[in-house]
């Protein structure tokens, strides 16, 4: 068996999981306050968006694992 | 860039306060401030002005007014022009030379008045006809639902009747009562079922009127919830009060179509009188409103505000010119310890500005610090395209501006948002054109010649080039911060700006040699320099925290290269599409589907990444928050 294959999608399949667990936590709490305040739609859209550096950074992984 | 400001205070005699409050709204350059927060306020023994009654019940008329006029507008048909022999544009014309006081007493007492008058009048009674017609057609559509019982009731004579609604998931229930209606009126009852509808199941049900409290409190208890006909709508059988509801219901929207046509003729006569005169109210109100931004001594009150540096001198002609020198103003340059509190504005080229409304999602700058919109024009641009990188992607992108400017050609948002999508389509058809990729690998297939970069058959080298721009633009940010640190006179502060960069780069170039395997030794050595001067400007501690934010930083930039390699691998996915079905059509329609999600995917991610890359990474190296908009006195 190939374990840098394996490795690579533990690195993608875990930070999915977390990334995915994360978002639904901060949508969740993002769409709450937004429906008190209008006017933090940006901002929560940015943080959103950071929870998926993990998933993100996983895929770094993986690339430089495969390329290996 | 951010606009200077200057401080200006107003001096003038108490009399002359409501015009002088008229002219600066006519300026449109004045940010006002409550004159308790001017550091002058204390020493002056001035007192914040309070209205006079007179003024007090001016503008709580004109509020009133105001009130009944953008009703009236509301509820007035638009007219597309109105014939100017009309007694409304006569009026109007007489009266748009009076000002804005005069216009008041026009509203209140003159032939307007009684033009309002007629219309609130109007709108009131079809209001009063459309809650009639509401309740009417209510009750007529549950009685047409039982129109066979026309035939079998002849008389409601002391009888009540009761509609009811059963849910569908307890259709049993509707037996249930049926069955006990007849046990507890002994047989003198009806009962009617309707059809099923996804409302529930409608039923009728009649007894006579001296069992009614029985039957309530027997049969419907607390499970049915009956609908009574309301008594008004009661006649003798059940035909009539049917077709008594018909012809209701026909009357009252003859009614409605007259006062429509009344509604019409009024807004044909008065509407552009209307819209004038709500317009000089709304400048009378916010004069009034805006006395309360003044402070009085003895016979003489005061302003304190800010305007842009370039807009004082023409504010003090048009004081000079109006109040002949009985109006004074000065003005000075803020001190750092004041920018805290001065407005700002920014003020940028046209190929800048749409980038302003991003920075207004969060706050603006604080004054004294750096616009970054300039960059913001540049760098998001640029990764937008280093992500996306394909000439097919980006000429739909390009067509995507088009549309918005075709719907909404007189939204500035609209301009701005079109301006801000075609230059992500520019740099993102040029990246495309280095990468060789026109709907991922089209470029290749239809021979359009050799890429000069092809991301995805060197991805590591896009990742270190990717984190060594992300070094750059840090660096960028470091340096940016040292200059607004300078400019609030820390010494210690640009120095720490200083020691960041160095640390930006040296951490970049170590990052960027274990990646692409060079040799390490140098770059570990400007580490460690950076380190030490680090350490001697800001402590161990900040050295602590700030290295590995630092690290991750730089690094977070390499989803520029992650997010490009997922969109040019689900592009040539889309290619691969006939391949993988066998089939030319089913292919056609998986690759259109798979293009479809990649332009979506292209638009949401690189936006959302590029700005998080600029607001969390960049921002966070020289951006200061808390900027109070600048927000002028205007009539609008």
């Amino acid at each position: 068996m190939d374990w840098k294959v394996l490795a690579s999608a533990l690195a993608i399949g875990i930070t999915a999981i977390a990334t995915a667990y994360a978002q639904a936590k901060i949508g969740a709490a993002a769409v709450g306050a937004l429906v008190e305040k209008k006017e933090l739609s940006g901002v929560m859209i940015i943080l959103i968006a950071i929870p998926e550096t993990m998933v993100i950074l996983g895929f770094v992984v993986a690339v430089l694992l495969l390329g290996r | 860039m951010i606009v200077p400001m200057e401080r200006i205070r107003l001096i003038g005699p108490r009399r002359l306060a409501s015009r002088v409050i008229s002219a600066l709204y006519r300026a449109e350059v004045l940010h006002i401030v409550q004159p308790t927060l001017d550091p002058l306020f204390p020493i002056s023994n001035s007192t914040p002005l309070s209205l006079l009654e007179e003024e007090k019940t001016t503008l709580s008329a004109v509020n009133k007014l105001l009130g009944e006029i953008q009703l009236a507008l509301s509820r007035l048909p638009e007219i597309v022009a109105p014939p100017p022999s009309l007694e409304g544009g006569a009026i109007e014309a007489e009266i748009s030379e009076k000002g804005d006081e005069e216009r008041l007493l026009e509203v209140s007492k003159g032939p307007l008045s009684e033009a309002l008058t007629s219309i609130l009048d109007a709108v009131r009674e079809e209001d009063g006809l459309d809650g009639e017609i509401k309740e009417v057609s209510v009750y007529l559509r549950l009685f047409k639902e039982f129109q066979p019982l026309l035939a079998r009731i002849t008389t409601l004579s002391r009888m009540e009747i009761a509609g009811l609604v059963f849910s569908r998931d307890h259709a049993r229930s509707c037996d249930d009562v049926e069955k006990r209606l007849e046990e507890v009126t002994q047989g003198a009852c009806a009962f009617f079922r309707g059809k099923s509808l996804e409302s529930g199941i409608l039923a009728v049900a009649l007894y006579p009127q001296s069992q009614g409290d029985e039957v309530r409190k027997r049969v419907f208890r607390d499970r049915v919830r009956p609908i009574h006909i309301p008594e008004r709508f009661e006649r003798d059988t059940y035909a009539s009060t049917l077709r008594w509801l018909i012809s209701q219901e026909n009357e009252l929207k003859e009614k409605r179509k007259e006062i429509e046509e009344i509604l019409s003729d009024l807004s044909r006569r008065w509407r552009p009188a209307l819209v004038s005169s709500e317009a000089a109210l709304h400048r009378l109100a916010l004069a009034i409103a805006a006395e309360s931004f003044l402070a009085e001594k003895e016979a003489a009150f005061w302003i304190s505000g800010w305007v842009p540096a370039c807009e004082r001198s023409s504010l003090g002609r048009l004081l000079e010119l109006e109040f002949k020198g009985a109006v004074v103003l000065y003005s000075h340059s803020p001190e750092p310890d004041e920018y805290p509190e001065v407005p700002v504005q920014l003020k940028n080229p046209c190929w800048v500005a749409p980038y302003e409304h991003l920075i207004e999602w969060f706050s603006p700058p604080a004054y004294g610090t750096a616009d970054p919109s300039p960059l913001l024009a540049v760098t998001i641009p640029l990764f937008f395209g280093l992500i996306l990188g394909d000439v097919g992607y980006a000429a739909i992108l390009a067509g995507m501006a088009w549309l918005l400017l075709r719907l909404a050609p007189r939204r500035p948002v609209a301009l701005d948002a079109a301006r801000i999508i075609l230059f992500c389509a520019i740099s993102s058809a040029l990246l495309g054109v280095l990468y060789g990729e026109f709907f991922g690998g089209l470029w290749v297939s239809l021979g359009l010649g050799e890429p000069a970069f092809q991301r995805k058959e060197h991805p590591q080298l896009f990742l270190v080039g990717v984190v060594f721009l992300g070094a750059v633009h840090m660096v960028l940010g470091n340096l940016i911060g040292a200059w607004v640190e300078y400019k609030r006179r820390s010494l210690r502060g640009t120095l720490g700006k200083f020691c960041d960069t160095a640390l930006v780069a040296s951490a970049a170039w170590t990052g960027s040699m274990l990646l692409g395997g060079g040799n390490l030794s140098p770059a570990l050595g400007s580490l460690g320099v950076a380190f030490v001067l680090k350490m001697a400007t800001s402590g161990w501690m900040e050295v602590v925290l700030e290295t590995p934010r630092t690290i991750s930083s730089i690094f977070s930039y390499g989803r520029i290269m992650a997010l490009g390699l997922a969109s040019v691998i689900l592009a040539d996915l889309a290619q691969d599409a006939r391949g993988m079905t066998g089939n030319v059509l089913a292919g056609l329609v998986l690759a259109l589907c798979l293009h479809s999600l990649n332009v979506v995917l292209g638009l949401y991610s690189p936006i959302v990444q590029t700005l998080r890359l600029h607001f969390v990474e960049f921002f966070g190296r020289f951006y200061a928050f808390g900027g109070v908009p600048y927000s002028p006195l205007r009539n609008r």
